[in-house]
């Protein structure tokens, strides 16, 4: 199962709207989750299968390809030469971690992750299965990567169907992520942290996201799903991005700016929330300070 | 405890009548072998009803104390409740507690840590570094991933997924301040419930309650990093997005929303099906039911957009 534009031959896709008509209309999927009002848009030879809500039979279809926690069929894990792992460490079937590693009492690598050379994991540290991580990294203690990401369908009297989250998260050479960080398994493809970005303490970062190269985020900020930051970006403490986002290369965000809009232009420094530049911030506060002494 | 020792252990003497004391708890709850308290004027009402055997008050409060109920008067009420409190804890495990009790069709991993006197329902998956402390129940189909922590006599109902890192029922954030400014633990007796098909994200923590319950009802949705504070109660099917914090004592009705980032103050009362937008401040109950709101200070939605639009024409 994929999304319209990533699905192969021999994958089940959905559209719900007809704003997705295009993206349905050049789709490989072999079938599709439609409303009535899209059948006109189909790629030809494809099958379909018409839905009353496609967003809630699209949630309950995602668990029928939902892997098993534990892949305990797969190969005995392969752990490379001058690492060194924990005897309370707990590493399922399938992982492949390379040389010269740390994986310290606690942590927890799921089926099929794949660990690079000189990566250290500190305690408690949970990476969930089929996650990659590069050489180079270090993870610090009670960070989870891989976790499912926050995705329901909602019924009309508001209950909340799970989406499964059946795609995983990879994280390239010399990351470092602080503690208790979260990062959320994609939906569909990868949450992806590209290489040399650096994460602070308690970061959430949403599903689908990705992280340009060299970012970094100080603690307490968090990006909402499927957003997309440039590189070298610096998100200072407390920011947030809500999702769906595109934000250029070089952006600065001073601390607890709020970012609810794509950014377009690179190299800017933003603040506040609304989201302004921080020159028109630096202004307001001198305004608004003199609003007060009125 | 006798209620001597107790009077001894807060520093009063005492000639009433002798009777065992079975715990601590509010005003209201408090049954005739349980003592209480009251520190705060706004509990009067609750104090001149309460059934509790005997009661921790000052000097000016003593006279609203009901005639059934002993009054223990004394300079500090809350701190000797603090002091109190710790009489009445847990101990951390309970080693004489029976075996812990699996389901049929559970699969526990053998990194976990299941306290003696736990029991876990049908068709579980407990991966590794979990700890599930004594006299925890788990229903039926429940996951809880790797190095989940749940304290004590907390309780997770059916179909629930934990993620990896959360902690259920650490103690709840409260400490009673002396006049030199030094803090006293107020133990935390409660435990956290949660009930069926709930989802919560990786390490959130939800604090267990310093008398009986912290109240996650069933279908709520939690995401990463959210804090929940004691004797809360989220209504059902709520949805907590991450970042976002819960002051303790706080009701959420059910269906309510929180944006990222959001947090409310302690003891409010939020109505049914109200959303608040990310970074929203919420410092005051809210009555009405399906509003949307956004700021700090909190206001309507609408009010907000038209205030950021006055803000932003102020620096042209």
């Amino acid at each position: 199962m994929n999304d319209l534009s990533h699905a192969s031959a021999g994958q089940l896709s959905f559209a719900e709207h007809k704003k997705y008509t295009t993206d349905l209309q050049n789709s490989k999927a072999s079938a599709f989750l439609i409303p009535q009002n899209l059948i006109e848009a189909l790629p030809k030879n494809s099958s379909y299968i018409i839905c009353e809500n496609v967003s809630i039979s699209m949630a309950y279809a995602t668990k029928l390809f939902a892997p098993k926690k534990m892949d305990n069929n797969a190969a005995d894990p392969l752990i490379g030469y001058g690492s060194d792992v924990d005897v309370r460490a707990n590493i399922e079937q399938g992982v492949v971690i390379g040389k010269n590693c740390t994986i310290m009492a606690g942590a927890y690598l799921g089926s099929h992750v794949h660990v690079g050379d000189n990566t250290t994991i500190y305690p408690n540290a949970v990476i969930y299965r089929d996650c990659v991580i590069g050489n180079d990294c270090i993870i610090h203690a009670g960070t989870s990567i891989g976790a499912d990401g926050f995705g329901y369908s909602h019924t009309a009297q508001g209950e909340h169907i799970k989406i499964y989250q059946n795609g995983n998260v990879v994280i390239e050479d010399d990351v470092e992520i602080g503690a208790n960080c979260a990062i959320d398994r994609a939906m569909f493809g990868s949450t992806l942290i590209k290489k040399g970005v650096k994460l602070d303490n308690f970061i959430h970062i949403g599903h689908n996201c990705e992280i340009g190269e060299y970012s970094l985020f100080v603690a307490q900020s968090g990006v909402g799903g499927s957003t997309k930051l440039g590189r070298n970006c610096v998100v200072s403490g407390q920011s947030a991005f809500t999702d769906h986002l595109d934000i250029a290369p070089f952006s600065t965000f001073t601390a607890r700016s709020g970012i609810t809009k794509s950014i377009k232009e690179p190299k800017g420094v933003w603040s506040g929330y609304p989201l302004m530049p921080h020159k028109e911030w630096m202004k307001l506060q001198s305004k608004i300070a003199k609003l007060i002494k009125e | 405890m006798d209620i001597k020792e107790i009077a001894k252990i807060i520093g009063i003497e005492y000639n009433g009548p002798l009777f065992e004391v079975t715990g601590i708890n509010t005003l209201q709850d408090a049954s005739t072998s349980e003592i209480s308290f009251v520190t705060n004027p706004k509990y009067f009402k609750d104090l001149e009803e309460s059934q509790a055997g005997a009661i921790i008050v000052s000097q000016a409060s003593a006279v609203s104390v009901p005639s059934n109920s002993i009054a223990l008067i004394v300079n500090e009420p809350y701190l000797m409740m603090a002091i109190l409190s710790k009489c009445f804890s847990s101990p951390i495990e309970d080693e004489n507690a029976p075996k812990a009790i699996i389901g049929e069709g559970t699969k526990l991993s053998q990194k976990a840590e299941i306290a003696n006197g736990a029991m876990i329902g049908k068709n579980c998956t407990i991966m590794s570094g979990v700890y599930i402390g004594s006299g925890c129940v788990i229903g039926d189909n429940t996951i809880l991933y790797p190095n989940v922590v749940v304290y004590r006599d907390c309780k997770i109902g059916s179909d629930c997924i934990i993620h990896a890192n959360t902690t259920i029922g650490s103690d709840g954030f409260g400490f009673a301040t002396n006049k030199r400014g030094e803090h006293t633990k107020i133990y935390q007796n409660g435990n956290v419930v949660i009930e069926d098909d709930v989802e919560i994200g990786s390490s959130t923590t939800i604090d267990r309650a310093v008398f009986k319950t912290t109240l996650i009802k069933k279908g709520v949705r939690i995401d990463n990093l959210v804090q929940v504070g004691h004797n809360c109660e989220i209504g059902e099917y709520a949805v907590l997005v991450s970042q976002t914090g819960i002051a303790g004592s706080s009701k959420l009705g059910r269906n309510v929303v929180m944006g990222g980032q959001s947090a409310t103050s302690g003891h409010l009362e939020v109505g049914a099906f109200n959303t608040f937008a990310a970074r929203s401040g919420i410092t005051k109950s809210i009555k009405e039911n399906g509003g949307t709101y956004a700021g700090f200070p909190l206001m309507d939605h609408k009010m907000w957009l038209k205030l950021q639009a006055k803000l932003a024409r102020l620096i042209k």
